[in-house]
């Protein structure tokens, strides 16, 4: 079981609030994509629930347990992984260092890591040819595939991606979300999509939350929200 | 000239370069250069006076006690400074809250010593003979520290997982954190690592060197000298950095007359800025 | 009588010298002898108007507190300095308030810390020269700080008096007065004592500044007619980490003799003296009683000559001490203690006598003419002569129209010794008084009245004889 469930969660920030008694929840094994407009709360639903802001309100229950008040670097040991907006890749160290940094919460499982790196290697064959380059010298796709492969290092039951799409080329996001599709069929990881691309996200997950001012507004299945005349017109449009 | 004079200059350069290198640790996770580090130094001295000049305990026992309250005083400068800096979210605030920790600790320290100087005796007094140039066993032991605490602080970044997660703490606090990186208990080690390191060459150069307990900003200015130098960050820019400092110095003043040692000093930091602002192995340098 | 003498010099005398039984009949010799010293003065005394410190019946001054400022480092490297001086201060402050104060009017200090801040120490001095609540202000401290200040006070008509600045020449400071020796007495008298060694080549390294700049021009002008060749001035600079550079030098030109800063920074030279094992001599000036520089120099540090106003501490025979530097400093010692130095044992109190004479000289012209008006106590002070045994410098004053509580004959060399008992000075130029002090043959003392005596080995003792 590795159920995530937020309960009201608020989050002040700098006097307006970017959270308005918000619940949420993503079942074990569910690909669930978080969807709204700029501004809407979505980056900062995943920086609380890594630990990255301190709520003012509310509840996180990770595995059945409340994480609240656990420092963000202990919730990558107890299975949350999050690929941040903008990758966020160390330019400065190799692309090697980079997935090693990822290992940090199974440091002393050297025989584990090692597997791990290899499987990475499997997944993303173009970090094997990188593999002491430094990553600052890696392209938008690249550096995005060495971003969510670093957070898989940690071998998490959840992974949280905020914006993977962002800066890519149309044909790029597609192979992207192929990666991500095989990584929940196959692998059976939970995953939290945040996208700007509705349409393409609620075709890659189960379920999905539109969120306006920082509260939910609509959740549903993917194939009933896709057919939903007010997603439609506020957040499928023709554009994305 | 004689070799004295490089000897002598490799022994204050020394010092300054284990000044750099502890400004360097606190630097490599925070982005932030010290100028309370100095206090370190004068924390040692003053421990050193007290505990083996004064009060006579035997070596091991001040040593001990050394790196316990050299711990402490790094524990409480990093709230010092890095409170304010993770408050106020100014940019320049790690300025005005370092200066501030360096002025409450001199203050402490001219309530207490207000009219010493910390010259305690050398622990071992005896001199080495190289090819007529004289150096005190005193003088080698920083020389070989700093060796020491350079190779140790290289290896350690380079080659550990810990030394890696420091320089990506550097780069992104935030990412670190999600990758489990525990990056504020990283920054409170830093901040007593760099202590300890400072506080156990003004332990071991200040029978050689007059350390007064208000001096702590000089040896600070000397070591950001050494550090912008040789490339902020840069344990190697620290080294040579320092060295350069200590070196040019004693031999300027040899050759030209005192008033000179200063001036190359920073006419070569001028030139340095000039010809590479990142100083000799810096990369470029980030402001948080 | 006694009543009144005990008002004027409180217990620093009867305090330090009873002992049980025989309190009463020694007080009455010190008194005695206190009464002697104050009515045998070049000042015309009569009970009434006497140079020691008068209790307010004297006269009344009207004034509600006499304040006496001080710009001085408190803190930093140099803060020796200012304690030094503040205690000193408040000691004499202290005593003159128990006997009344002056005209009735207590006495307070008012500090400021400068620092080794140019800047600040100006600023201080340009704030209490225009507080007319100031009496007299002493400092700041260090020739070019002072430098900067003087005007403030010129402009402002404020008395002023300096314990740390032995550069310049006051004559055109009308309201300042100097209670340190004047360098170019103390650089003579150094410059003496070398001549009389046969040295013939010496050298200074001394800070930039106006001190080393006018040491550095009596030297270059003065050395030849004491048959000496002054080898130029080394400058150093407050980062220096170690004076060998400049000190290995004046080595290699065959130096005797290097003069070394008075300031914090001569422990570097002491200390290069051990590193280079320097055969030749160090000297100074007053800045020589640093016992920093006893620290950093080791035993090599034993031969410095020091040349300074009375410095009796490390004579081991107190019965040598002036009666009124004894006095003064077991106040001192009193009230503040005294350092050691953890390394070389070598002690001084925790105060500066001369600075002391500021205020005595204040309250004996005050008193004298009856008035605080700055002016009119100038000229008292101008035409102070009080004898060596009364001050608590233990130095003569009589400034005269040059502003120098101290003149030559005030100056004394002493040689830093040391034996297994630890640290001591032995004369080596000094004044009559020490002449029973006679160290070993062959050593000149001069006279009051200027003819030398030789210290020689007469029957297996040393006694001093017309030279």
């Amino acid at each position: 079981m590795s159920d995530l469930r937020i309960e009201g969660l608020t989050i002040t920030y700098g006097g307006a609030k970017a959270l308005d008694n918000l619940s949420i929840e993503v079942k074990t094994g569910e690909f669930v994509a978080l969807l709204g407009a700029n501004g809407a709360g979505k980056t900062t639903t995943l920086r609380a629930t890594s630990g990255l802001m301190r709520p003012a309100a509310g509840k996180i229950f990770f595995d059945g347990v409340e994480i609240t008040k656990v420092p963000g670097h202990k919730r990558t040991a107890l299975g949350i992984g999050h690929v941040p907006e903008g990758r966020q890749i160390f330019p400065d160290h190799t692309v090697e260092e980079n997935l090693q940094l990822g290992t940090f919460v199974r440091r002393k499982h050297r025989a584990e890591t090692t597997q791990s790196l290899e499987d990475m290697y499997g997944l993303f064959p173009r970090l094997k040819e990188r593999h002491k380059q430094a990553a600052g010298t890696l392209s938008g796709g690249e550096a995005q595939m060495l971003a969510i492969a670093r957070a898989l290092m940690s071998r998490p039951k959840i992974l949280m991606l905020d914006e993977p799409s962002l800066g890519l080329a149309p044909q790029l996001v597609l192979e992207l979300f192929k990666y991500l599709k095989r990584l929940h069929a196959e692998q059976g990881l939970t995953i939290l999509l945040v996208e700007q691309q509705a349409r393409l996200a609620l075709q890659l997950a189960q379920r999905a939350y539109i969120l306006e001012r920082g509260a939910v507004k609509i959740e549903g299945k993917s194939k009933d929200l896709i057919n939903d005349p007010r997603v439609a017109e506020a957040y499928l449009g023709t554009a994305s | 000239m004689s070799l004295q004079i490089w000897i002598d200059g490799l022994f204050a350069g020394s010092v300054f370069a284990i000044i750099a290198l502890s400004m360097t640790i606190v630097y490599q996770p925070t982005r932030i250069m010290n100028f309370a580090q100095g206090e370190g130094f004068i924390l040692g001295a003053a421990l050193g006076y007290q505990l083996v000049g004064v009060w006579k305990w035997p070596l091991i026992q001040s040593l001990v006690v050394l790196v316990i309250a050299a711990a402490l005083m790094g524990f409480i400068m990093e709230r010092m400074v890095m409170l304010p800096v993770q408050l106020s979210g100014s940019k320049f605030a790690w300025i005005i809250a370092t200066l501030a920790a360096a002025m409450i600790f001199q203050s402490a320290f001219n309530i207490k010593y207000v009219n010493v100087t910390f010259s305690y005796f050398d622990l071992i007094e005896k001199d080495i003979s190289i090819f007529g140039a004289k150096l005190s066993v005193q003088k080698l032991l920083v020389i070989l520290m700093m060796i020491i605490v350079f190779i140790a602080n290289d290896q350690f970044l380079k080659r550990t997982l810990w030394g890696r997660s420091i320089r990506a703490i550097a780069h992104n606090p935030d990412t670190s954190t999600i990758l489990g990186i525990p990056t504020k208990p990283v920054i409170k080690l830093a901040f007593i690592t760099g202590t300890i390191v400072i506080a156990l060459v003004g332990f071991l150069a200040s029978p050689v060197i007059i350390v007064a307990p208000a001096a702590g900003l000089f040896f600070t200015i000397q070591g950001f000298t050494a550090a912008i130098i040789g490339g902020v960050g840069s344990p190697k820019g620290a080294v040579v950095g320092g060295l350069m400092i200590g070196i040019l110095d004693s031999v300027v003043r040899s050759w030209l007359g005192g008033t000179w040692g200063l001036f190359s000093t920073f006419f070569v930091l001028a030139v340095i800025l000039i010809l590479k602002p990142n100083g000799f192995f810096g990369k470029r340098v980030e402001g948080r | 009588m006694l009543t009144v003498m005990e008002r004027c010099f409180g217990e620093r005398y009867t305090s330090t010298v009873s002992d049980g039984g025989n309190v009463f009949k020694k007080k009455v010799i010190i008194a005695a002898v206190a009464a002697t010293a104050l009515f045998g003065t070049a000042v015309t005394a009569t009970a009434a108007d006497n140079p020691g410190l008068v209790p307010k019946k004297v006269w009344d001054s009207k004034a509600d507190k006499i304040k006496i400022g001080l710009v001085a480092p408190m803190t930093g490297i140099f803060a020796v300095l200012g304690i030094s001086q503040r205690n000193s201060l408040q000691v004499v402050a202290d005593q003159i308030n128990a006997a009344g104060g002056i005209g009735g009017a207590k006495i307070e200090l008012v500090v400021r810390d400068g620092g080794l801040d140019p800047v600040a120490s100006a600023n201080y001095a340009k704030e209490l020269a225009g507080d007319s609540s100031i009496n007299m202000v002493a400092g700041p401290s260090i020739s070019s700080y002072y430098q900067g200040a003087a005007t403030y006070y010129e402009a402002a008509k404020k008395l002023n008096c300096q314990p740390a600045v032995a550069a310049l020449d006051f004559t055109d400071y009308k309201y300042a007065f100097r209670s340190q020796d004047y360098y170019k007495d103390t650089l003579t008298a150094l410059m003496t004592v070398l001549q009389k060694r046969s040295i013939k080549k010496f050298g200074m390294i001394y800070e930039s500044g106006p001190t080393g700049t006018d040491f550095d021009a009596y030297y270059t002008a003065q050395a030849t007619k004491y048959g000496l060749t002054y080898l130029g001035w080394e400058k150093i600079t407050s980062t220096a980490t170690s004076h060998n550079a400049e000190l290995q030098k004046f080595i290699d030109k065959g130096a005797e003799a290097v003069n070394i800063s008075n300031n914090a920074y001569g422990a570097y030279t002491a200390k290069a003296a051990k590193e280079l094992k320097y055969k030749g001599i160090l000297m100074g000036g007053s800045g020589a009683q640093n016992i920093a520089f006893h620290e950093t120099g080791g035993d090599d540090f034993a031969g410095t000559l020091m040349a300074a106003p009375n410095y009796q501490w490390p004579i081991r025979d107190k019965s040598l001490w002036q009666p009124g530097y004894k006095a003064h400093t077991e106040a001192v010692v009193k009230a503040n203690g005294f350092n050691t130095g953890v390394k070389s044992g070598a002690t001084s109190p925790n105060g500066t006598a001369i600075a002391a004479d500021c205020l005595y000289a204040y309250a004996v012209a005050a008193n004298k003419v009856r008035s605080l008006d700055a002016t009119k106590v100038r000229d008292a002070m101008e035409k102070l002569d009080i004898p060596a045994k009364m001050t608590p410098s233990g130095v003569r004053i009589h400034p005269g129209p040059e502003h120098n509580l101290y003149q030559a004959d005030g100056i004394n060399v002493y040689e830093w010794r040391k034996d297994a008992k630890g640290w001591y000075t032995i004369e080596v130029n000094g004044v009559s008084r020490q002449a029973a002090a006679c160290p070993e043959a062959g050593w000149i003392a001069k006279t009051a009245t200027g003819s030398p005596l030789v210290c020689a080995k007469v029957s297996g003792k040393l006694v001093y004889r017309a030279g």
